[in-house]
Order: C-alpha cells, then sequence, then structure tokens
C-alpha cells in the first residue's frame, strides 16, 4: 500500500531523514518511534509533502506521491496531529465535512458520512453542532480522527495522537484505536516517542536515531533481538512492562515445558485446555491429560524468561 | 438646563448646516476607511505571506502615524492641493496603520496547528486563506478597522482646515469666535458617529458572511459617485472662496458681508494661511486678507474696493490690564513710544519680510525699530510682563515689536506667547491674567469681543471707533487700549489680479454678477 523507498531530507549538509525505507501493507500499522529530533516527524510529514523529500521515492496505491500536486495528494491521506488542529470556528461537523468538501461531495453523501463516523468513534449526533473547544482533550481528538477518515483514505498518518492526553485517556483511546485498526482495515503509519504505544500499536516499529533507522521490525524482534546496542538501551526502561505486553500465555505455557514435547509452540496451544485463569494469582491448565498449576505468573516469567523468549522468538 | 435649551435652539437653527456638515464628515471617514481598508487588508495578509516584507512595512506605515495630523496634511499640500482629495488620502494613510497591523497580527497569530491541518488536509493557498486565516483573524482585523474609524473621525475635523468641509467646520469656527454651542454642534455628532459605527460593526462582525456582498457593492457605489462629484466640480460661473473660519462667523465677516452684498459664493473654510496660496494656486478665486498682508504684492493679488463701506476700520494698538497700568507704569510710556509710528506701507513691508523673504519676526522689528532711531538692547530672562499675539504673521511681529521697545525703556523683563488660535481666547487670557499686553485691533473690538450688532451707532472712522472701544473696554472689562500704532489693516476681498481684470471685478459689489 505505501511504499518508501531510500527517504531523505538534506538541509545543508546535514541530514534530518537520511535513506529510510519501509512498507507498510493494509490494515497494519508502522510506527516511527524515536527520541525528540531523530527525523521521524520529518519522515512522517514527507509522506504528504507537508515537508519536501531531498531524494528518495514514496508510492502509494501503486501511484508515485510527486505524480499529482500536494493538494490533491493530501486530500486522499488522512492526516490526525497531537495539538488536533481542529477549526475552533467550525462546528464538529463542519470539522468533519472539511475534506468532503473540498473534494466537492454532495452535501447528502457528506451528511450521512458524518453521522457514520461518528457513530463510528463512539460520539453520537449530540455532539454534531458544539465547538470544539466544548469537547473534552479525548473527545477533540476523536472528532480529528474522524476527521482524517472522512474522505475514507487509504492512508493515515498520525503525529502523537495521543501524546496531549492524560494517562487514563490516552490508555482508552489505544485501546479504542487497536479496535479500530482491524475495522478499518487501512495502512498507517504512527509517530510517538513513547515506547509503549508503539508496542502495543505497531505491527511494525521503524526506530530511528539521528535521521536514520536503527532497526525496523516486529515489536518482539526489537525487544528481544535487539540489532544494537542503541536499540537495546531504548527499551532497557521499560523491558519487563514491555517484554510481559508482547509475552503471550501461549509463549509461557510453551516455555515452562511442563512435558516434553517437540511440538511447536502453536500445536502445544492446541493441545492445552485452560482451567482457570486467575492472571493476578495463578493459572490452571490441562495439557496431555494432566492438570498443572502455575502460580505467582510474574515471578514465574522472571525466573523462566530466558527459557520462555528462546522457545517462542528464537533468541536468549 | 437653561444651556442645553439654547443648545438645542442652536442645533434646530443651523440644521440645514449641520447635517450638510455632517454628511460631509461622513463621507470623508467612510471614502478614506473603504480604501484604507481594501488596501490594508491587502497589504496585511500579502506581509503575513511573506514574513520578509513585514518588518519594513509595518514600519513604514508606523512611521506615517507618527506624523502629526496637521503637519501631514502640509506636507499633502504642495502635491494635492486644498479640498476633498488630499482631505481623503492623509485620512486614509492614517487608517492604513491599525488595518495592515491588525490584519497581519490576527493571521500571524493562528494556532500554527490549525493551520498545518489545513495544509495537510490538502488546502491550497486561496482555501486556507479563506476557510481557515480569515475568518480566524477577523475579530483581530474588525478592531483595527474599528480603531481606524475612530482616529479618522477625529482627523477628519482637522480637515476643515483645508477646506475638504465636515464637523471641523463648526469646531473651529466656535473655537475662533469662542461660541460653545457650535463646538458642541460640531463635537457631538462626531463622537456620536464613532460610538453609532462602532456599533454597527459589532453587529456586522457576527454576520459578515451574509453582507459582505452587498457591503461591497455598496461602497463600490459610494466610492464611484465620490469620484464623479470630484471630477465633475459644479457650476462654473459660481466664483469660489477662501475664507478662515473666523471671518465666516465674526460680525463683520462674511455674513454681514453677504447681506450688504447679497453675494452667493462657493465658500470653503479653510486654514488663515492657506488662504493665499489657494488663491495664488487658483484652488480658490476669493480670499478674505488683511490690507497690509505682505503676500497681496507678492501673489500679485488685487485688494476688492469696499464700495458700501461695509468693514469698520482696524487700527492696531495694545491693549493691557489695569492692573498692569499700576505696576509697570514704565513699560506704558515705553509702548506709548510706538504711537503713530507704522504706517500701512511699513507694516505690509514687515509683512512681506517675514512670509516671503523668510526673516524671522524678532530680525525684521529689531530692523524697523533701528531704522526709527531706536537705540535696542539683548533679550532679558524673565516674565515681568507677559505679550500674547494671535495667530498671524502681523501679530507676531506686533508683539515682537512690544517686546523689543519694553526692553529698551525699562528694566522689566518680557515673556512671549504666540500663536493664540482665536480672539476670544487671547483676549480670555488677557481678562484672567495669562497675558498682561496684546495687540488688539478697533474694528475687532468692536464687533467680535463688544459684539456690537448696530454698526450705526458708531461712525466708521479712525477716531470715533476707537473711542467708543476704549470708553467700553474700560467700563465693562476693565481695560485699556493704548495709543494706535497708526496702521489700518482693515479686513479686505482679494482675488488674482489677472483674474480680477478678466471678470472686470473692481468693487466687492462687483462680485454680484457670479
Amino acid at each position: 500500500m505505501l511504499e518508501v523507498k531510500a527517504l531523505s531530507k538534506q538541509f545543508e549538509d546535514t541530514y534530518a531523514v537520511k535513506e529510510i525505507s519501509f512498507n507498510v501493507p493494509k490494515g497494519e500499522v508502522l510506527v516511527l518511534l524515536g527520541t525528540s529530533g531523530c527525523g521521524k516527524t520529518t519522515t512522517l510529514k514527507m509522506i504528504n509533502r507537508l515537508v519536501e523529500k531531498t531524494s528518495g521515492t514514496i508510492t502509494i496505491n501503486g501511484r508515485n506521491a510527486y505524480e499529482v500536486s500536494p493538494y490533491e495528494l493530501r486530500r486522499d491521506i488522512g492526516y490526525v496531529i497531537q495539538e488536533t488542529g481542529l477549526f475552533p470556528h467550525y462546528s464538529v461537523a463542519q470539522n468533519i465535512a472539511v475534506v468532503p468538501e473540498l473534494l466537492s461531495w454532495s452535501r447528502l453523501k457528506i451528511d450521512q458520512r458524518i453521522s457514520e463516523l461518528l457513530d463510528l468513534i463512539g460520539l453520537g449526533e449530540s455532539v454534531m453542532n458544539r465547538m470544539p473547544h466544548e469537547l473534552s482533550g479525548g473527545q477533540q481528538q476523536r472528532v480529528g480522527l474522524a476527521r482524517a477518515l472522512a474522505a475514507d483514505p487509504s492512508l493515515i498518518l498520525l503525529d502523537e495522537p495521543f501524546g496531549a492526553l492524560d494517562p487514563i485517556t490516552r490508555k482508552g483511546m489505544q485501546d479504542e484505536f487497536l479496535q479500530l485498526e482491524g475495522a478499518l482495515n487501512k495502512a498507517m503509519v504512527l509517530v510517538t516517542h513513547d515506547v509503549n504505544e508503539a508496542v502495543k500499536l505497531g505491527n511494525q516499529i521503524c526506530l530511528m536515531d539521528k535521521g536514520e533507522v536503527q532497526q525496523i521490525g516486529k515489536p518482539s524482534e526489537l525487544v528481544f533481538n535487539p540489532k544494537n546496542e542503541f536499540v537495546e538501551n531504548f527499551f532497557d526502561q521499560n523491558r519487563l512492562e514491555l517484554e510481559l505486553s508482547i509475552v503471550s500465555l501461549a509463549d509461557l505455557i510453551v516455555g515452562l515445558k511442563p512435558v516434553n514435547t517437540t511440538n511447536s509452540s502453536s500445536q502445544v496451544i492446541a493441545q492445552t485446555k485452560l482451567i482457570d485463569t486467575q492472571w493476578d494469582k495463578s493459572i490452571t491448565f490441562e495439557l496431555d491429560g494432566k492438570e498443572y498449576q502455575v502460580d505467582n505468573i510474574l515471578e514465574t516469567y522472571y525466573k523462566n524468561r530466558n527459557a520462555i523468549i528462546k522457545a517462542s522468538y528464537g533468541v536468549g | 438646563m437653561e444651556w442645553v435649551k439654547t443648545f438645542i435652539a442652536f442645533l434646530v437653527d443651523n440644521r440645514a448646516e449641520l447635517l450638510e456638515q455632517t454628511l460631509e464628515h461622513l463621507t470623508l471617514t467612510l471614502v478614506s476607511l473603504a480604501i484604507a481598508t481594501g488596501l490594508g487588508l491587502s497589504l496585511g495578509i500579502l506581509i503575513s505571506k511573506k514574513q520578509k516584507l513585514a518588518s519594513p512595512v509595518i514600519t513604514f506605515v508606523n512611521a506615517i502615524q507618527t506624523i502629526p495630523s496637521i503637519a501631514l496634511l502640509g506636507f499633502l499640500l504642495p502635491l494635492l492641493g486644498i479640498g476633498v482629495v488630499p482631505a481623503i488620502v492623509a485620512l486614509f494613510l492614517y487608517a492604513l496603520l491599525p488595518i495592515v497591523r491588525n490584519t497581519y497580527t490576527g493571521i500571524h497569530e493562528i494556532d500554527p496547528a490549525v493551520k498545518e491541518s489545513a495544509i495537510g488536509m490538502g488546502m491550497n493557498p486561496s482555501q486556507l486563506l479563506k476557510k481557515v486565516e480569515l475568518p480566524l483573524a477577523m475579530p483581530v482585523i474588525f478592531a483595527g478597522i474599528r480603531t481606524a474609524f475612530v482616529i479618522n473621525v477625529g482627523v477628519a475635523t482637522l480637515c476643515a482646515l483645508i477646506a475638504a468641509g465636515g464637523l471641523g467646520e463648526f469646531i473651529f469656527r466656535g473655537l475662533s469666535t469662542n461660541n460653545p454651542h457650535m463646538i458642541m454642534a460640531g463635537a457631538l455628532p462626531a463622537a456620536l458617529m464613532a460610538l453609532l459605527f462602532d456599533w454597527l460593526m459589532s453587529k456586522l462582525e457576527k454576520r459578515i458572511n451574509q453582507w459582505i456582498k452587498p457591503l461591497l457593492i455598496l461602497t463600490t457605489v459610494i466610492l464611484i459617485s465620490v469620484i464623479i462629484h470630484q471630477v465633475w466640480p459644479t457650476s462654473k460661473r459660481q466664483l469660489k472662496a477662501g475664507f478662515p473660519s473666523e471671518f465666516i462667523e465674526r460680525g463683520d465677516g462674511y455674513r454681514g458681508l453677504q447681506k450688504a452684498y447679497n453675494l452667493s459664493l462657493d465658500v470653503n473654510e479653510m486654514e488663515i494661511g492657506l488662504m493665499y496660496d489657494a488663491v495664488k494656486n487658483g484652488d480658490v478665486d476669493v480670499i478674505s486678507g488683511f490690507s497690509t498682508d505682505g503676500r497681496i504684492k507678492a501673489y500679485d493679488l488685487v485688494s476688492l474696493i469696499d464700495n458700501k463701506n461695509y468693514f469698520p476700520p482696524y487700527h492696531a494698538a495694545p491693549i493691557v490690564r489695569q492692573e498692569v497700568i499700576e505696576q509697570h507704569g514704565d513699560v506704558i510710556e515705553s509702548l506709548n513710544l510706538l504711537s503713530g509710528l507704522v504706517s500701512d506701507v511699513e507694516m505690509a513691508e514687515m509683512n512681506f519680510q517675514v512670509d516671503q523673504q523668510r526673516k524671522g519676526f524678532e530680525e525684521v522689528a529689531r530692523e524697523f525699530l533701528s531704522n526709527k532711531g531706536f537705540s535696542l538692547v539683548e533679550s532679558r530672562e524673565g516674565s515681568d510682563v507677559i505679550i500674547g499675539s494671535k495667530n498671524f504673521t502681523e501679530s507676531f511681529i506686533l508683539a515682537h515689536l512690544f517686546k523689543l521697545i519694553i526692553e529698551a525703556h525699562t528694566s522689566k523683563s518680557v515673556d512671549l506667547k504666540l500663536g493664540f488660535g482665536g480672539t476670544k481666547l487671547l483676549f480670555d487670557a488677557l481678562n484672567t491674567g495669562a497675558v498682561d499686553v496684546y495687540p488688539e485691533y478697533t474694528g475687532t473690538g468692536l464687533l467680535v469681543i463688544l459684539k456690537q450688532s448696530n454698526l450705526d451707532e458708531v461712525v466708521y472712522n479712525k477716531d470715533s471707533v476707537y473711542q467708543y472701544v476704549q470708553n467700553k473696554f474700560n467700563k465693562n472689562y476693565n481695560l485699556h487700549w493704548l495709543q494706535p500704532l497708526g496702521f489700518n489693516n482693515t479686513f479686505a476681498l482679494m482675488m488674482r489680479r489677472e483674474d480680477a481684470e478678466q471678470r472686470g471685478i473692481k468693487n466687492i459689489s462687483d462680485l454680484n454678477g457670479y
């Protein structure tokens, strides 16, 4: 869906972004991760040409992004930013209608689309005529997302979309986003500096530093199999939390090897029958006709971490 | 209450003129504002897009704003002459700053996130401007337009000085003849106009989208009609007159003259200093000058003969307060040395030297006295005696003559307070003790101060008028007229010599045919 090849941005002698390449298929989220100034936002803005590239190619749906005018290009790409950028002089409905109006949709079609989207983001038609300042931060961000989705673009760019929200709202929005992700079936590129968010929301993470890609891959690859010291250090601070958000129950069972089996983890899972799961205390499961109980999951994971990772992710 | 009653009576009596001046004032203000809004908006938008231009443009319009309004009108005189056009240009320049600056600030201070998302959604520059930047900057832009209007309503009053009309006519005439009703009749409508417009704009701001088109059409129609009005002047046959506000209003001025000679001139009110240049340049055909003015000779003007003896004699003499006579006997003696010393020709010559040869007032006065055989001394610091003057060349020169002669013949120090804007202001200053002596004219004392309306009572010759004002001032104000200086500086209507000869005009009554 989105193909980026050897994309660079040069300011005089220094590279803000150097030769970055990635592919984002339909239905997947690529997270551009890194500290501020690493070039992640510049990369994102080159995709919708808010920043003009120095070299490289961008292909969207098989078409070169430089074949069309930047205005036409941007109308086909959803764009969500941290500060929402909602128009303060437009109502919620008018805000959502911006791109469809730029594309000269009929009034009827626009109105239908507005109620559809309000329903999708869980706000309901009662907010339609409210002004942005009358909404909470979370509601504003939802409207921002609805606005980006309005013309049904196949690609959505999100620049720290949950960065300005309080931790509780942020977590709720991330959960909702996860659910939407599957339903929408769009290619998305999301910029963040929050490793937890990256691991939670990304199908792929592209970790950047000083304009260059340090590692690109699935979250588990970056966490468990860091390519270099930078990547390793980057995830070290929240390591346990991150690992636990990646490792599944199946990984745990396979890693603990309660039975001598040469079966793969998926086969093990298929044979396993869960009897009781009390995540904060213990889990009980049946495998090969025997009942097993694991007490204190956190401690057990920590003791057997190497074995578990090795079994599921092939590294120690 | 009594004051309110007489004020309302004044308004009713002068309603036609009040309406005319108000309309003129409104036209000046609105036309200049419309041009300033169009240009100011464009300029503001331009510099918000081209940041490099912002600083120089803002500095430039700022600089215009710092020029005092009277000075700006003065700068425009040699370029655009007098009348409505330079007035509109000046008002336009004044209105520019608040509109340019507010447009720029309004657009510049829009949340960058809003602009970014607008561009990110695919708006092109003109969509961005129309849908986002202008609507969001609108409250700030409107504040600029409202400020500009209020400034213009104020500055437009000054345009009366360059014959552009407006409510300033009432204000300046009221000031020069000390008529509070008349001042108020000019000031009140101007203030109401500013308030009303402000209120209208606050309503309009909320419905700008519905009103913008009809408003643009209306503005264009008004602009075109004003331009047409300017290009096709009214009847060529009517003579244009340029008179200062005091002359129009005072008892011996235009109102009486009009009745006495049955005149119908197209009267333009203007500042006294502009009058001579206006007639020289052909902006007007007739002016009300003084018979001893140096510019009559310099500009080749001709005085029309007062064949109905309308103007009383105007012999200049110092007038002083009783206390001054008591305290400074030596000062009075020295001033009396000037008695009969200055002839008409000599006074005109002194005026000529100042107005045309650009000599200083003191230099001219000093030369004159030296030639008359007086030995003069250097100026002394201090203010034992305070001498006042009105706001024209001759009065300035006379005040200096007084100062020099006092310093030469007494040990007193003299301070000058020159350039009072009207007879009444200076006369009041004398009464309250702010000024001890000033040069006054017998005719002015008779008609402006004593408001002697029944002129038949006083026979119009030098001595009888002098005696009359001397007695009356003594009795009414406890003031004294000292010995007359000699010359008679009477009012006179003047025209360009060539023009007068072409039209065959010699006497004031010849103006009747036009």
